[in-house]
């Protein structure tokens, strides 16, 4: 096969190829040369920085200053317990609150000077890319011939390689905007609301005081604890001045799931679940599925029955559906809530 | 000269044996004190890897720049490292010996001349995906392909064959199939993954354009037995004069067929180099770049963005959800050599571009003590490299209680393990008619070991009390800086101790 010299020149080829590797593999082992010195996770100091906890998004406050523009606001205030102002109201609440709950939401001091980077990106590390693509065009393509003269190699080529990119374009596109337009529909409050109580209404806004006594209705008959010092509501009127509907934003963070949950859940003056809306969700193991052929199942329940098990019987393995249907009990209870003191 | 034909093709053989043996050895027997390799050895061979790691994070990984070795090496001899380095190559190769034996059927060469070029195309999109940060070199990549083929599937075989510490994963069974799936492809045509789809191949392949050497006829009389058989493609004409240096991987197959033995390898071949066509247009580039770019850019914005997950445990030390994700590779070296086999792949948990990332699962088991090996195998410093003695300077996570599934608040009867177990003494409580009552976890003392959910969820019937949160991830924990050492000598006298801050009183009491 080989002349006499070519063989011999591939011989020792092959040779030094495999004292190369031999030598590169002890090189690179864990145990070898390189390995013993520069392996260390590279660590700047320079950039060391304080991460930080948002505590509002734990304690899930009810304010929409921006979106509740348009709603007008209510004079009236609905309290509960009319002797306490709302700063105690507040103290007391926290104080009901387990001494698990309240250190969960109280960021712990820590030391800075410990906290450390273990990479460290380089801005000028980004600029490569873009420079071996260039270099990908060059090695690739020929970028500056002129059109028409091709082989006849490329010209078999490139239907099948050009097709093939921009299927695969075309494909990531459709499946992921496709799977993030049905998964996650999020509304805000406002659109929620005006959904709910009907365009052009006029919509009024209102705040339940968590008091001591509301807090310890919502514990015994839920294991509710708030973390809010007051739960937002909206409601409409009728022609004759009574109340239509009520709509409840409710948020928490929940242990089960550790993420933020807030739904927007109407009620009708005769007890009635109307409507309900997930407007924010950040389980970890679900999409706000503001899908209406599930949540319409919450709709025409009722608060009559003491312990509102009738939903019980809309619960689903996911969590989305259990986070909706608990929220819709508490929806129904603070109902329960406003009834017993006149308010409906 | 038949003879050294033999040669030639033994010494491949024994390359690509003595290779697969190092990759196994490394995931199969990695963890032992007594074997040096460890799992993440062939990445530092592979430039593929390291060029789209530091690409997407911007990040220098040292221990990577050895592949530009292999990359040198290839200026000089071609794609040697597909035909005798490569174990999914090796892998392909002898899955081919089993369907076809040592007879390779004549393959018809021209219908994969078009398709031969989507390879680059594969490597286009993967450097336009990582100019704007996004990563998905796993799916392509042989070793790491290979890699997660050795743990995710011959390493659960293998505890079971030597009767060892049962290793699972619960999806694992994806992985064979992705895996089989490449192995089929070599139904349509011999490496069919390496000549089509591989964007290793395609990297070094556009290297290989500059090696000096190649093949050359003398005498030929055009019989094209080599160009039916070359199991890549290599040989274009009908003639067999032209033998594309992006193309051939050195198995000298050609040489071993031709039966005139009128082949030659040898050095200043510049034959082919002459009549190369273009490998892309310039449409067609732009297509696969458009493609990296949308594809990124979508799902960086869409379903694939980075959530924040607060269930989701990170290996400890390991870097910032952002820049974890676009270092990690996803070859499960980690979750290989994971000793309570705590570490496992995930799904979508952590959106789309968290596919295959490793999690730590106390439900499965704890992150140990006195336990730091998933750093020592990480090849890209996704889990940066740590002391056992600094393990615990950083938190995990944090653990959480959920009152109404503990045992001694929903059931009324004692149990506290969590309490006993908890390594850094954490978790303190409230005794009440000798029943002892979980009741605060030290937020700093806590590191988010997971010790006291495996323990809870052994002893729960549903789901555990107690579950460890990302709460806190990477904030100094409270754990002295000399605890572990302490601890660490102690145990050495007193195995039964569990718990490393050894001065301490034990868990608070409200």
């Amino acid at each position: 096969m080989f002349k006499g010299n070519n063989f011999e020149s591939v011989r020792r080829l092959l040779t030094f190829i495999l004292f190369f590797s031999g030598i590169m593999a002890w090189t690179l082992s864990p145990s070898g040369v390189f390995a013993s010195g520069s392996m260390d996770p590279i660590i700047n100091r320079a950039d060391e920085e304080i991460a930080t906890f948002d505590e509002d998004e734990g304690t899930a406050t009810v304010d929409e200053h921006g979106e509740t523009a348009a709603i007008h606001e209510h004079e009236e205030t609905m309290s509960l317990d009319e002797n306490k102002d709302a700063a105690s109201v507040a103290e007391s609440a926290v104080n009901v609150s387990s001494l698990l709950h309240t250190e969960h939401y109280r960021p712990p001091v820590y030391f800075p000077e410990r906290q450390k980077r273990f990479v460290t990106s380089y801005r000028w590390m980004r600029i490569i890319p873009f420079a071996v693509l260039v270099m990908l065009v060059f090695a690739t393509t020929r970028v500056f011939k002129k059109r028409g003269i091709k082989t006849n190699i490329q010209a078999r080529k490139r239907a099948a390689s050009e097709k093939i990119g921009i299927g695969v374009g075309i494909l990531l596109t459709i499946t992921i905007t496709a799977g993030v337009a049905n998964a996650q529909i999020s509304y805000s409050v406002k659109d929620a609301v005006v959904s709910f109580l009907g365009e052009g209404r006029e919509i009024y806004q209102n705040y339940i005081k968590v008091t001591k006594d509301v807090t310890q209705i919502l514990e015994e008959k839920l294991w509710w604890e708030p973390q809010e010092s007051r739960i937002k509501i909206y409601y409409s009127r009728t022609k004759d001045g009574a109340i239509d509907a009520y709509v409840f934003v409710l948020s928490d963070t929940l242990l089960k799931c550790g993420g933020q949950h807030r739904y927007c859940i109407k009620v009708s003056s005769k007890g009635q679940v109307e409507g309900v809306k997930i407007l924010r969700l950040t389980c970890p193991y679900s999409f706000p599925i503001n899908n209406e052929r599930f949540l319409s199942r919450l709709k025409l329940l009722n608060a009559t029955n003491d312990d509102n098990k009738s939903i019980d019987g809309v619960t689903g393995a996911t969590i989305s559906s259990k986070l909706t249907v608990m929220m819709t009990r508490r929806a129904l209870l603070l109902f329960d809530l406003l009834k017993e003191n006149g308010y409906v | 000269m038949g003879m050294s034909d033999s040669i030639l093709k033994r010494l491949r053989l024994l390359s690509q044996i003595l290779f697969f043996a190092i990759i196994s050895s490394g995931i199969l027997i990695a963890g032992s004190h007594y074997w040096p390799i460890t799992g993440d050895f062939f990445f530092r061979l592979d430039p593929l890897v390291a060029i789209i790691a530091m690409f997407t994070s911007g990040v220098l990984i040292s221990s990577l720049m050895f592949s530009l070795i292999i990359l040198m090496l290839t200026i000089f001899f071609g794609r040697f490292f597909c035909g005798w380095i490569c174990p999914l190559g090796t892998l392909i190769d002898f899955f081919e010996w089993i369907i076809h034996g040592y007879k390779k059927k004549e393959q018809d060469q021209n219908r994969l001349k078009q398709l031969s070029l989507i390879k680059f195309g594969v490597l286009i999109l993967i450097v336009a995906a990582s100019a704007f940060s996004f990563q998905f070199v796993y799916f392509f990549d042989p070793i790491v392909i290979m890699t997660r083929f050795m743990g995710m599937i011959l390493m659960p075989i293998q505890r079971a064959l030597l009767q060892l510490p049962p290793f699972t994963v619960p999806h694992a069974v994806q992985f064979l199939f992705f895996t089989l799936a490449i192995l089929m492809l070599s139904l349509l045509a011999t490496r069919f993954w390496c000549r089509v789809i591989c964007p290793l191949g395609a990297l070094l392949g556009l290297v290989a354009r500059f090696s000096p050497f190649g093949f050359v006829q003398k005498d030929c009389n055009e019989c094209a037995a080599c160009r039916k058989k070359c199991r890549t493609g290599a040989i274009i004409d009908e003639k067999a004069e032209v033998t594309l240096s992006q193309e051939c991987i050195r198995c000298f197959d050609c040489l071993d067929t031709c039966p005139q033995k009128t082949r030659f390898f040898t050095w200043n071949a510049q034959t082919e180099k002459r009549s190369q066509p273009d490998l892309l247009s310039r449409r067609s580039f732009l297509s696969w770049c458009g493609g990296g770019v949308i594809g990124s850019a979508v799902i960086a914005r869409g379903a694939g963005a980075k959530p924040v997950n607060k269930f989701l445990l990170r290996p400890p030390h390991s870097p910032d959800e952002e820049e974890f994700l676009d270092l990690c590779v996803r070859c499960q070296a980690c979750v290989n050599i994971c000793p309570t086999n705590a570490l496992q792949p995930l799904l979508l948990q952590s959106g789309l571009y968290g596919l295959w990332t490793p999690a730590l699962t106390p439900s499965i088991g704890e992150c140990k003590v006195d336990c730091n090996k998933c750093s020592t195998v990480c090849p890209t410093q996704a889990i940066a490299r740590f002391d056992i003695s600094n393990k615990y300077n950083l938190k995990i996570g944090t653990a959480i209680l959920s009152r109404d599934r503990c045992i001694p608040y929903a059931e009324g009867l004692q149990c506290g393990k969590c309490i006993s177990k908890c390594p850094t003494v954490a978790i303190g409580f409230i005794e009440q008619n000798k029943l002892q009552f979980p009741a605060r976890i030290d937020v700093q003392l806590c590191v988010g070991c997971g010790v006291c959910q495996k323990i809870c969820n052994e002893e729960t019937w549903g789901e555990p009390a107690i579950v460890v949160t990302s709460y806190g991830r990477n904030m100094p924990s409270g754990v002295p800086g000399d605890a572990i050492n302490i601890y660490l000598e102690k145990s050495i006298k007193e195995e039964s101790s569990r718990n490393i801050l050894i001065n301490n009183e034990g868990p608070k009491t409200y």
